[in-house]
């Protein structure tokens, strides 16, 4: 008798343990459409502790903290999906809903249109994206040059080689977009603010003068970190200096 | 004699304005008295009456009566003349015995007529001491209290509640009475403020005439109401009514040593404060309430009209709601209808007709809603709940207004305002705002950190691509280097084919068979020309010879006597006659021709 529910037990524990990710993940998806909310809430945490990852992932998480009334952790989320999936049209629009429930309003610099330019075209992709192309362009850029070095006939020639020479350049640029967004993702620059109301000190310490309040949900940019500070500077250039427990990193 | 003159005419004038009133008969006296206290009981009657008989009464000896007293107005006004007479019969009596007792109606002839009067009861207590007077009608010549009565005993105030447990929203009933026994004048009040409650005054009539008698503890006092209020609470939880507190002037005779002033008396004013007791109220919070509750507590009926159900577009509709009944009316929020969002929608108007009264707030809230229909078609204004908590038997109830339906048609001058009739465009409207839904298509996750970027994949996919190069270019280079050399193997062996092809050719010669001999010529310069130009010999032509032979450097005058003797050779085969040159002379053109060919090939132009 024992046996057999000790049998059980393993059998019930393998089940769980054999549970696919992308299993747990359509259940969760489950929950939600049937605005079962909270519960939907707990299983993307779980992958998300599991250390598991993905636009989806974080989209979905973000949408049930908001229908949960959690805006703070959704904009985290939002953002975290917008840095895997730059540009996801989805993920835009819940990221600014949610951002309507931000107290502070601020106005960000102006940012050349070179500078926008540049940052339209790397988030064109992600990561991966990009660092496929780059070897796709790299390998059309070596197809041309054997043809370049095989082919005999003057055109096919000179054709060929400049053709080559594209590539050579279109993969070095994708590969530097690759590097680009790996860094976005690696680096965490940017931070939420997550306490309902935080007075940023003019240097890092306590008896720092006040400078400005902000509050929670807000986007900030960690510029620097010096023993228990951290640096944020916001998009209308203003910065200071605030503890790390107020903001999570994005 | 006299006075029967002027009761006739009284009696006529009687006649004359004839009585438009009733036969009014009624019967009164306190309702509470004490053993051995005396009372008068008295009969009123609006006419002349005659033949009063008395019902029986015991328990309370008749000290006297009955004396009669009549009163008698008139009053004209605007030349009409109306007349009242009223007859009063006093009985003065004593109660000679504890317990409620009834007195029948008494009975009075009018005009022939016999009236009965109302029956009463009154109740006698024992009294916990003997008063020495009886309670006078509070006149300012009396002053009949004892001196020696306590204060306390004289006179106190006191707030009565109907309730003190109650849900939230519920009313409450507070009456402030002021029991004495005393003349008494008040000097100031201090009342409390109510906290937490919403207070609506009754309107009472002045103190002197809400008068009553009521025994407390065997004492009977003079009730006077002085306020009366309806509470509702507004928040749950512990509340009370705080005490009151007044301070009256006492009339007081005062003992004095003089033989005098103890017959008349001498009368003396004592301050005295009295304060009410507090009283605890527990509010209870609403047992859980469903949906679309929206605070009313009472008990009320809900009715709800629409002036219109079919209209032309852009023309105003009114809908109507009223909600009846007994509770916190002014605590009703609007009911929100879900009007067709083409409707343009008017805030509520809200109109309250309640007045507090003993039973609470009694009356009415009426919602009016103007709604204008700007576009054509059937519509439907669903039915609304409205939710209520029932105090009295503890549990919700639901109300719904009706559904309407309405019609709209196509207003005829719809147009017409508009100078150009073009279609009406508008903007899209929201009806709300929400996040856009998950994805659900994407199960694919990933490890964090597991990425192609960065991978062994990534570079490997560098590495392989350069290495698929390196060797498909050598593989090309070596194939190339191989071609070359069967190029120059056949460059060596070029002249020395030829050479076999002449010989054949000077076999020929010797043996002067013609057709053989330009056979073995073309195939001497053919071949020649194909190994040493690296050209298939299916390929050659005399066009591209020439432009190849032109290219490897060969003069001008040595192409056109090669192509001069191919020319020869070919027309030779298929017509031998036409050839006027010794086949002798033409082998030895040739061989001198594969000899320049010889020399001039190998400075190849670059």
């Amino acid at each position: 008798m024992k046996q057999i529910a000790l049998n059980i037990v393993i059998i019930l524990w393998a089940t769980i343990a054999l549970a696919s990710p992308s299993d747990s993940l359509q259940k969760a998806n489950e929950l939600y459409s049937n605005n079962e909310f909270e519960k939907a809430l707990s299983m993307y945490q779980q992958l998300v502790a599991e250390k598991y990852s993905s636009a989806t992932l974080f989209y979905n998480l973000g949408n049930s903290y908001y229908k949960t009334g959690n805006i703070t952790k959704a904009i985290i989320n939002y953002e975290r999906a917008l840095l895997l999936a730059p540009n996801n049209n989805d993920i835009k629009y819940n990221l600014a809903l949610a951002n309507q429930y931000i107290v502070d309003k601020i106005e960000p610099l102006p940012t050349p249109f070179f500078v926008k330019w540049w940052r339209s075209i790397v988030n064109l992709s992600d990561t991966d994206g990009w660092a496929k192309t780059s070897i796709a362009a790299f390998v059309l850029m070596l197809v041309f040059a054997l043809f370049f070095f095989v082919s005999g006939i003057p055109g096919v020639k000179k054709t060929t080689f400049s053709l080559a020479i594209v590539m050579l350049v279109f993969s070095l640029l994708t590969l530097l977009f690759t590097i680009q967004q790996n860094q976005q993702i690696k680096n965490r620059t940017h931070a939420i603010i997550v306490t309902p109301t935080v007075t940023v000190k003019a240097s890092p310490n306590e008896s720092g003068t006040d400078l400005f309040v902000i509050h929670e949900g807000l986007k900030v940019n960690i510029t620097n970190q010096v023993n228990n500070w951290v640096e944020i500077r916001l998009e209308d250039g203003n910065s200071g200096w605030v503890n790390p427990t107020v903001l999570e990193k994005i | 004699m006299m006075k029967r003159k002027y009761l006739l005419i009284l009696l006529m004038l009687a006649g004359l304005f004839s009585f438009a009133d009733e036969v009014q008969f009624s019967m009164s006296a306190p309702s509470i008295v004490t053993v051995g206290e005396q009372f008068s009981l008295t009969l009123s009657l609006n006419a002349k009456g005659d033949d009063l008989r008395m019902p029986e009464i015991n328990n309370f000896d008749i000290l006297m009566g009955p004396s009669v007293s009549s009163s008698r107005s008139i009053q004209i006004i605007n030349g009409r003349t109306t007349q009242t007479v009223n007859y009063t019969y006093t009985y003065i009596l004593r109660a000679t015995a504890e317990g409620t007792f009834t007195i029948s109606p008494a009975t009075i002839k009018v005009n022939r007529k016999v009236y009965p009067s109302n029956e009463i009861s009154i109740q006698v207590i024992k009294g916990r001491q003997q008063p020495n007077a009886t309670v006078p009608p509070s006149g300012s010549g009396n002053q009949q209290t004892q001196t020696t009565a306590n204060d306390g005993d004289q006179l106190f105030i006191r707030y009565e509640a109907d309730k003190t447990n109650v849900y939230k929203g519920e009313q409450i009933m507070l009456t402030f009475k002021l029991y004495s026994r005393v003349a008494l004048s008040i000097v100031d009040q201090t009342l409390p403020s109510f906290e937490g409650f919403w207070t609506q005054d009754i309107e009472l009539p002045p103190a002197e005439q809400t008068r009553t008698r009521e025994a407390v503890d065997g004492v009977i006092y003079n009730v006077y109401t002085l306020q009366k209020k309806i509470l509702v609470p507004q928040q749950t939880g512990s509340l009370a009514i705080e005490p009151a507190e007044m301070v009256f002037d006492v009339q007081q005779r005062v003992r004095s040593q003089s033989i005098f002033d103890d017959f008349f008396g001498s009368i003396q004013n004592v301050r005295t404060k009295s304060k009410s007791k507090r009283i605890p109220i527990t509010v209870k919070e609403l047992p859980q309430p469903p949906a679309g509750f929206g605070g009313a507590v009472g008990r009320f009926t809900l009715s709800s009209n629409i002036d219109k159900t079919e209209v032309t577009a852009n023309e105003a509709l009114t809908l109507r709601v009223k909600i009846d009944g007994n509770g916190n009316l002014r605590h009703i929020s609007p009911i929100k209808f879900n009007f067709p969002p083409d409707f343009e929608v008017y805030d509520p108007r809200t109109t309250y007709n309640n007045k507090p009264s003993e039973a609470g707030i009694v009356g009415s809230t009426s919602f009016e809603q103007v709604v204008i229909p700007r576009f054509a078609g059937n519509f439907t204004i669903p039915a609304q709940q409205f939710t209520y908590f029932d105090p009295a038997e503890k549990k919700f109830k639901t109300l719904y207004t009706k559904q309407f339906d309405i019609t709209v048609l196509k207003g005829a001058d719809d147009q017409s305002t508009t100078v150009m009739s073009s279609v009406s465009k508008e903007d899209l409207r929201f009806l709300g705002q929400d996040i856009r839904f998950i994805k659900k298509d994407d199960l694919i996750l990933k490890r964090l950190n597991d990425q192609f970027f960065g991978s062994l994949m990534f570079y490997g996919s560098y590495a392989i691509a350069l290495l698929l190069f390196a060797f498909a270019l050598a593989l090309q280079r070596k194939k190339a280097r191989e071609n070359a050399n069967i190029a120059l193997m056949r460059n060596k062996k070029a002249s020395k084919m030829a050479r076999k092809h002449l010989k054949a050719a000077s076999i020929c010669v010797k043996k002067n068979n013609t057709d053989d001999f330009f056979e073995a010529l073309l195939k001497a310069f053919w071949g020649y020309l194909s190994d040493k130009l690296a050209i298939p010999v299916s390929e050659l032509n005399r066009d591209n010879a020439r432009t190849t032979l032109d290219r490897f450097s060969v003069d001008e005058a040595t192409i056109n006597e090669f192509i001069e003797t191919i020319d020869i050779c070919e027309m030779a085969r298929y017509a031998p006659t036409a050839v006027n040159q010794s086949i002798t002379d033409l082998f030895k053109k040739a061989e001198k021709l594969i000899g320049k060919f010889e020399k001039q090939i190998r400075k190849r132009k670059s």
